[in-house]
């Protein structure tokens, strides 16, 4: 368990190192001049030949590759991400000031979808067949199959424009997160109770829980103590997937609810063409979710000592 | 175990939920391919009339440009179809390939495939389609190519955990010393038991590649104006929330009916063919 933890810990490097290669090449597979592209977006018009160079010059791109490369990560871990062209403040500044309004966002998505998952998937799987399970079911196939942006337009509409309750927009006070964060945890609910009801459904035909009912344990105990755990196997190896989809559902989330955030950081870096603010803000995202993945992974493991990797 | 009774029961809701779903998505099939017979205007001609509720002569509305939304809806279908089955081929083809290859093989393919796999799966969902798009710009194809390889990473994972799983079973041993060759043991063995999560996956994954395309339109990088594109359309109708809720709200029903039509033939498809339902 040591072993595979601390192994696992090891293996990220080269995980981070190629994500940094693929951030790192962003800016190289553009069709066309990258300075070329990021003053025009930034600035608009004709751009004079002298602008161009020095801001090759300025971001390194006159260097060969490899060396771009290396001081790309040199940089990075030391904190330096460059400087947005179109906001012109250093990257790693930007980030740190929208990155709490992501992470509030994204765990508050997770908690609501993690509870709404597990409640449904447990009712439809212990009541299969009944008007329960159908219920259940029918609640967490609309989750899946709903577009998020439509389902925070229609919170919009209802709490906000028609109820009032709720601010459509921004991120003062508390309010502000609730339709965001329901929007984001409603979908990734129906993903977990659907694959938890699969699970344990299947694991309530493995022989090992007939033993346990022979042997005349409580259906409780056998539930709790030999189904779930099993069953929970494949929603933890999912857990991690749904981290992420939070991380990136802000993406949409931020833009639908006009919040400040990391996920609007990329849309409007993409919109901008600010090549240094999309590649930061991805790596960072990046570097988040590498790290919840070995959380997720070592769990995993826990959970299931048959597998042992060779 | 089940009574031949319910058996039969269940047989029955299974082929009745793919012919209903089944019939639905054949309907979009043909709307898709045939819409400017099906559609009562042109999708992109602008009328002076401007935005109007929903009608008799446009029970959509129309919206702030005066183009009859259920036109542009008819048309947007084959949009959204085309975005869900290239982007799941993509996915499904070198994704299963790649998981099973490393868990059946394990050292040093397991390790090379699993770092790429890490390396791409540390980019989560829209937003490794969003690099793509950064590189490949904004446009519908790119969305597809975009979606696709995001979701390699989910059904490598997917399936080398069960195999994984799957390996530590007896018969797989058993197989290997009677002689069983590994491409017999990986096609007719491992395959069919990894089979019903990795369906299960695939069939969220085309309503998820639908939902994913047409979010993409939504933010701007997918398909561009005047293209009817459903995710496109709600986005365009989004300023107008308060005063004309049809102008979104419309596209994604569409999404909605769309999307759940896929998972619930997906779904059906999969109790048909799961193994434990069968037996």
């Amino acid at each position: 368990m040591i072993n595979y933890t601390i192994k696992r810990i090891f293996e990220v490097i080269p995980v981070l190192l190629i994500v940094s290669l693929i951030v790192f090449s962003v800016m190289h597979l553009l069709p066309g001049d990258p300075t070329l592209l990021m003053l025009a977006g930034a600035e608009g018009g004709s751009i004079p030949q002298e602008r161009l160079d020095e801001l090759r010059i300025i971001m390194g791109l006159n260097k060969p590759l490899y060396e771009q490369y290396y001081n790309f990560i040199s940089n990075a871990i030391s904190g330096d991400l460059g400087t947005s062209i179109r906001l012109r403040t250093p990257v790693t500044e930007i980030l740190l000031q929208k990155f709490p309004y992501t992470i509030k966002l994204s765990l508050l998505g997770l908690m609501i979808a993690i509870f709404l998952g597990v409640v449904i998937g447990l009712v439809a799987a212990l009541f299969k067949d009944t008007w329960l399970d159908h219920f259940s079911m029918t609640f967490s196939l609309i989750g899946v199959s709903m577009p998020i942006y439509w389902l925070g337009l229609l919170l919009i509409l209802f709490f906000s424009i028609n109820l009032n309750i709720f601010p459509s927009s921004g991120a003062t006070g508390w309010k502000s997160i609730v339709l965001p964060a329901l929007t984001l945890g409603f979908v990734s609910a129906g993903v977990i109770s659907r694959l938890l009801r699969s699970s344990l459904l299947e694991v309530l035909n493995e022989d090992y829980i007939r033993t346990a009912k022979g042997k005349g344990l409580t259906d409780k105990i056998i539930l709790i103590k030999h189904a779930l755990k099993n069953a929970m196997i494949p929603v933890i190896t999912i857990l991690g997937l749904q981290f992420g989809n939070m991380l990136a559902g802000a993406v949409v989330t931020e833009t639908v609810f006009s919040r400040p955030g990391l996920g609007r950081l990329v849309v409007n870096g993409i919109l901008w063409k600010d090549y240094p603010l999309v590649q930061g803000t991805v790596l960072f995202i990046a570097c988040i979710y590498v790290f919840v993945n070995l959380f997720v992974d070592i769990s995993y493991y826990w959970f299931d000592p048959r597998i042992k990797l060779k | 175990m089940l009574s031949y009774r319910n058996k039969r029961l269940i047989r029955k809701f299974t082929r009745k939920r793919i012919i209903i779903y089944g019939s639905v998505l054949a309907v979009l099939v043909v709307l898709s391919l045939f819409a400017p017979y099906f559609a009562p205007y042109d999708p992109i001609q602008i009328s002076m009339e401007g935005r109007k509720s929903p009608n008799l002569d446009h029970i959509f509305g129309t919206d702030r440009l005066g183009r009859d939304i259920l036109s542009r809806i008819i048309y947007g279908t084959k949009y959204s179809l085309s975005i869900g089955i290239m982007s799941v081929s993509i996915g499904l083809i070198f994704g299963t390939t790649m998981g099973v290859l490393s868990a059946y093989y394990g050292g040093l393919v397991d390790t090379i495939i699993m770092r790429f796999i890490d390396a791409l799966l540390a980019f989560p969902g829209i937003l490794l389609a969003l690099v793509v798009i950064a590189v490949l710009g904004p446009g519908l194809f790119n969305v597809m190519l975009a979606v696709g390889i995001s979701t390699v990473p989910e059904y490598a994972r997917l399936a080398r955990g069960k195999v994984l799983s799957v390996m530590q079973l007896e018969y797989i041993e058993a197989i290997h010393s009677i002689g069983g060759s590994n491409i017999r043991v990986i096609l007719k063995h491992i395959l069919p038991n990894i089979s019903a999560p990795i369906t299960i996956l695939a069939t969220l994954q085309v309503g998820n590649a639908i939902l994913v395309g047409s979010g993409l339109s939504f933010l701007g990088m997918g398909a561009q104006p005047p293209t009817p594109e459903w995710g496109l359309m709600t986005a365009e109708g989004r300023s107008f929330m308060s005063q004309a809720w049809w102008i979104s709200t419309f596209p994604g029903i569409a999404i909605l009916i769309t999307v759940i039509s896929i998972n619930q033939f997906g779904d059906g498809l999969r109790e048909a063919i799961d193994p434990y339902l069968k037996e």
